[in-house]
């Protein structure tokens, strides 16, 4: 009880001295009073009275000393003292202080960023209750074997009933077009949904009410809105439910709306019942989810798919469960894997230069700390004195590294491609902190502990004398500087491989010119009142009134999609058998404002109208499956899809988008065949962002009905399949260019010291005669040493990894050698510069002037 | 470094909570002089204490609770920090001399040669 008083009240007086302290002083100086009064009884003069008195104390300062141990705890005031005298310290070297507090800073920041993107999207378990049950559900054929596929609505009828499964849900997600009153037509992707999807998850909407059973069963025309459409359109209004919206012109009444985050698939705008007839369509096209029973294993429920899936088809597929998360990640996984694996070598280069530079202050310090040890300071506080300072120093860059965090945790987010689950909600909270502090920590430990060691054993004289004239640079300054060079030389070469596999994505041939157009959405849907091909004509001269404007026209589909309308196309006259290809619709000027040349024949003109004669442009793939290579031109072609017989009257190569190769396709004039929409498709002379706002005005002017809220780059559509690589390329890159001038730091530090440590033996040589160059290569010649020991180690280790980065490269060998040399090229390079500088220093001072002042 | 070259009392470890615990109880509400006099007076050797090492005893004793400081005026119109014992105080000076008598007896018998 008294024992808990006490700590509490030395608690109290460790955070609070001020009162304490008056307190003392004020009662010392009573004490003292009384003593020299007593003194003065003696018959001692004032003056002696009051030495005597201060002297029967112990000393006024001593005794306040002795208190201060007493009622607070003696190391907390060491370590304050310590701290303090640390901040004394690194003031006294702003220079150095500077440089490890800000290499530091980078350093942590950047990793706290990355490891905040790498904890949120990879190592916490989904928001959801229990989501270790949650699982996905895969199916594949066997006979041939087939990659994962999604499940048809038969077979989650069928999954479903598995025993393992407490709970599924599946749904397939496509664009429509969402409308309602007092709504703005916009675009949204509809998550339509069998089963309990909402139940399954665990979740319910923040708003309102999830779909009942009866409502899934009977496919009524009920929607949850998810929580950012809600907010965009409904300006976050409770009275949203209840509300009518269309779908594709179809009412649906809102009965609820997703909390924030929360909602899955996580990019869907809205969820509706699947409808009887998307149910009969039979595709292959449900994402299934499903939850386990408790306590079973995923194994058991793979067990029971895969035997149900080869019962009911005979043998030719198979299912099985896998973990929802893991599923969720596993396109991000390496890449944020190597980024993070990145962020922590460029954290290790960081610490040996911090460390080198701690070294090298603490063999400036080696004198003072003989000196302490000689007063009698003991080796624990010395050692505890030293390691304060680089813990400060550590923590202070820890710090500032929270900044730098922030910051590149902002850029991180904003630059991250949009399939990375769990974006909005990155940031920097208490998990992530407590990562940056104990790596702060850790760091000030580790970098301070070894000199302060060996510093802490050199004791009495002949530290005093000896350790100012250390000959050698120790062998551990030169072991950091060689494993930055290795880390430097591994991180350049696997962002060479990164930058090569990025170029090879960007400059691949798409067939058609994707950087100078602009693709507007021209949806139909639900407005069955407008005449399409009457829309497209004024919508393709509106757009060709702009100022900057080559040519425009409409197509079914965009260029970067190769699938389209499947048609059976049989060739008059050629065999009997009808071939499977694609029917583009496209307005005259297409293949113009795609950039594209006729290979042969005519473009469409306006003179191909519905009246005129069908005619038929096809492209080099179908000429070469469907015609067997044979002449194209005036060849006579059938199809379903088009009443009458098409006439080819021109060929024009494959399109390529993102290098897919094309496939058979043969291009229709839109207006002789009946389309409910398309894509309005301008060609322009410059930057296609400079336009996109004139041609979404435009386009509003003359269909006001239709939501215009895809207006973009035709490039921006292709990048989702780069976004990974340029996002990894990007941040790769920025490391190995940050671990390369570090090292560089590090290298011209390591030469620089050779110098300075050696000045006086090199002094000597050149008394005695030695050449400039004989000087330079006795300076050049350890850190060299050092850079290709560490080139050596760094391609080794180089070689090792890349195979790892594989599923990140495009078209790139994991052992392509051409990067290999770039890094230890530039630190040698940095190394002679050093070098070079050192010698003409000290062949610029006199040789006598030196020894003579040593 | 606290604990180098600054002088000891020359007691038993412990016995300076006792002796100034007793003090106050014998003579009454007492300041760190008077306590320091009285400690030298019963030591004998005027020579050998150093008055401000009893004060690390008064913090422990008062931070325990078992001592309360306050501010007074002597008759000398001498402002002083009095230090009375509290309830708690006379229960653990019973206590400690409880367990130093017990103690003592236990040498006091060994060094007679008694058996134990």
């Amino acid at each position: 009880m008294s024992a808990l008083r006490r700590f509490v009240a030395r608690i109290v007086n460790l955070f609070l001295p001020g009162r304490a302290e008056r307190a003392v002083a004020r009662e010392l100086k009573s004490h003292v009073a009384f003593l020299e009064d007593e003194f003065r009884r003696k018959g001692l003069r004032p003056e002696e009275a009051r030495r005597s008195a201060a002297h029967a104390l112990g000393g006024v300062e001593q005794t306040k000393e002795l208190h201060r141990d007493a009622r607070s705890f003696v190391w907390v005031g060491d370590v304050r003292r310590d701290v303090a005298y640390a901040l004394r310290a690194l003031r006294r070297r702003p220079l150095t202080a500077s440089a490890c507090v800000l290499s530091l800073a980078l350093g942590i920041g950047l990793n706290a960023a990355v490891f905040a993107v790498v904890d949120w999207v990879l190592l916490r378990p989904l928001p959801y209750p229990s989501p270790e049950q949650l699982v996905r559900v895969f199916t594949a054929g066997t006979t041939p074997a087939t990659g994962p596929a999604a499940v048809t609505p038969p077979e989650f009828g069928a999954f479903s009933g598995v025993a393992s499964l407490r709970a599924s849900a599946a749904f397939s997600t496509a664009t429509r077009v969402l409308a309602g009153r007092n709504i703005d037509a916009v675009h949204a992707l509809v998550a339509r949904v069998d089963g309990d999807l909402f139940g399954t998850l665990g979740i319910v909407p923040a708003l309102g009410r999830s779909f009942r059973a009866d409502e899934i069963a009977a496919e009524a025309p009920v929607v949850v809105l998810s929580d950012p459409l809600w907010r965009r359109q409904f300006r976050g209004d409770p009275a949203a439910i209840g509300a009518v919206v269309t779908i594709d012109g179809l009412p649906h009444t809102v009965v609820g709306v997703t909390a924030p985050n929360r909602a899955y698939p996580r990019d869907a705008d809205v969820w509706r019942p699947l409808t009887a007839r998307e149910k009969e369509s039979n595709d292959r096209e449900l994402t299934m989810i499903a939850r386990l029973r408790e306590d079973v294993p995923i194994a058991r429920a793979t067990a029971e798919l895969g035997t149900l899936a080869r019962a009911t088809s005979l043998g030719a597929r198979t299912a099985w469960a896998d973990e929802m998360q893991r599923t969720d990640v596993k396109n991000v996984r390496t890449a944020l894997n190597a980024a993070l694996a990145s962020s922590v070598l460029v954290l290790l280069i960081v610490c040996a230069n911090v460390a080198a530079l701690v070294g090298a202050r603490a063999s400036d310090r080696a004198g003072e700390m003989a000196v302490r040890g000689a007063l009698g300071a003991s080796r624990r506080h010395l050692i505890m004195q030293f390691t304060t300072e680089t813990l400060v120093t550590a923590l202070i860059g820890g710090l500032a590294g929270l900044f730098v965090g922030r910051a590149a945790l902002r850029l991180l987010v904003a630059m991250a491609p949009i399939g990375v689950p769990r974006l909005s909600e990155i940031s920097m909270d208490a998990p992530t902190l407590a990562a940056g502090f104990a790596a702060t920590v850790l760091i000030g430990l580790c970098v301070g502990l070894a000199p302060a060691i060996r510093l802490s054993r050199a004791r009495g004289a002949v530290a005093l004398t000896a350790w100012n004239r250390s000959t050698k640079i120790s062998h551990a300054r030169r072991f950091l500087v060689l494993g930055q060079v290795a880390l430097a030389v591994m991180l350049t070469v696997g962002a060479g491989l990164l930058m090569r596999s990025l170029k090879n994505l960007v400059s691949v041939d798409n067939g058609f010119d994707a950087d100078h157009i602009v693709a507007v959405d021209l949806d139909l849907r639900g407005n069955r009142t407008v005449d399409a091909h009457q829309l497209f004509h004024e919508a393709i001269a509106a757009a060709g009134t702009i100022p900057g404007v080559r040519s425009a026209a409409v197509s079914l589909q965009l260029p970067t999609q190769l699938a389209g309308l499947r048609a059976a196309v049989g060739v008059a006259g050629g065999r009997d058998a009808q071939s499977p290809a694609v029917l583009r619709p496209v307005t005259p000027e297409y293949f113009d404002a795609l950039g594209m040349s006729m290979a042969s024949g005519r473009a469409f003109s306006g003179a191909d109208t519905a009246t005129a004669p069908f005619v038929a442009i096809v492209n080099a793939a179908f000429v070469r499956d469907v015609l067997g290579g044979g002449a194209a031109l005036g060849a006579r072609l059938t199809t379903p899809l088009v009443k009458a017989p098409l006439v080819v009257v021109g060929t024009v190569p494959d399109i390529t988008p993102g290098g897919e190769s094309d496939r058979p396709a043969l291009y229709v004039a839109a207006d002789q065949i009946l389309i409910g929409g398309g894509f309005l498709i301008v060609r322009v002379q410059d930057d296609p962002r400079a336009v996109l706002s004139v041609v979404a005005s435009r386009v509003r002017e003359v269909a006001p009905q239709l939501p215009v809220d895809r207006v973009r780059p035709l490039a921006d559509v292709l990048e989702p399949g780069r976004a990974l690589t340029r996002f990894n390329t990007r941040l790769v890159t920025t490391f190995a260019a940050l671990a390369l001038l570090l090292s560089a730091i590090g290298v011209y530090g390591l030469t620089a010291s050779e110098v300075a440590v050696r000045w006086r033996e090199i002094a000597v040589r050149i008394a005695l005669g030695a050449s400039p160059r004989s000087v330079l290569l006795t300076i050049l010649r350890p850190s060299a040493g050092v850079i290709l020991a560490g080139s050596a180690a760094g391609i080794v280790g180089a070689l090792a990894v890349a195979p790892l980065l594989s599923s990140l490269l495009h078209g790139v060998d994991p052992s392509d050698r051409s990067m290999l040399a770039m890094a230890p090229a530039v630190l040698m390079s940095i190394g002679i510069l050093a070098a070079v500088l050192a010698s003409a220093r000290v062949l610029w001072v006199a040789p006598a002037e030196t020894l003579r002042t040593e | 470094m606290p604990s180098s070259g600054n002088p000891r009392i020359d007691f038993l470890p412990g016995t300076l909570d006792l002796i100034v615990l007793r003090t106050l109880t014998a003579m009454g509400p007492q300041h760190a002089y008077s306590i320091a006099a009285r400690v030298q007076q019963i030591a004998g050797d005027p020579v050998r204490l150093n008055q401000g090492s009893l004060y690390p005893a008064l913090v422990r004793l008062e931070q325990k609770g078992w001592i309360k400081g306050t501010w007074r005026t002597t008759e000398n119109k001498r402002e002083a920090r009095y230090y009375s014992i509290t309830k708690a105080g006379s229960r653990e000076l019973e206590a400690q001399i409880d367990r130093w008598q017990r103690s003592t007896g236990l040498v006091n018998r060994l060094l007679a040669g008694e058996e134990i």
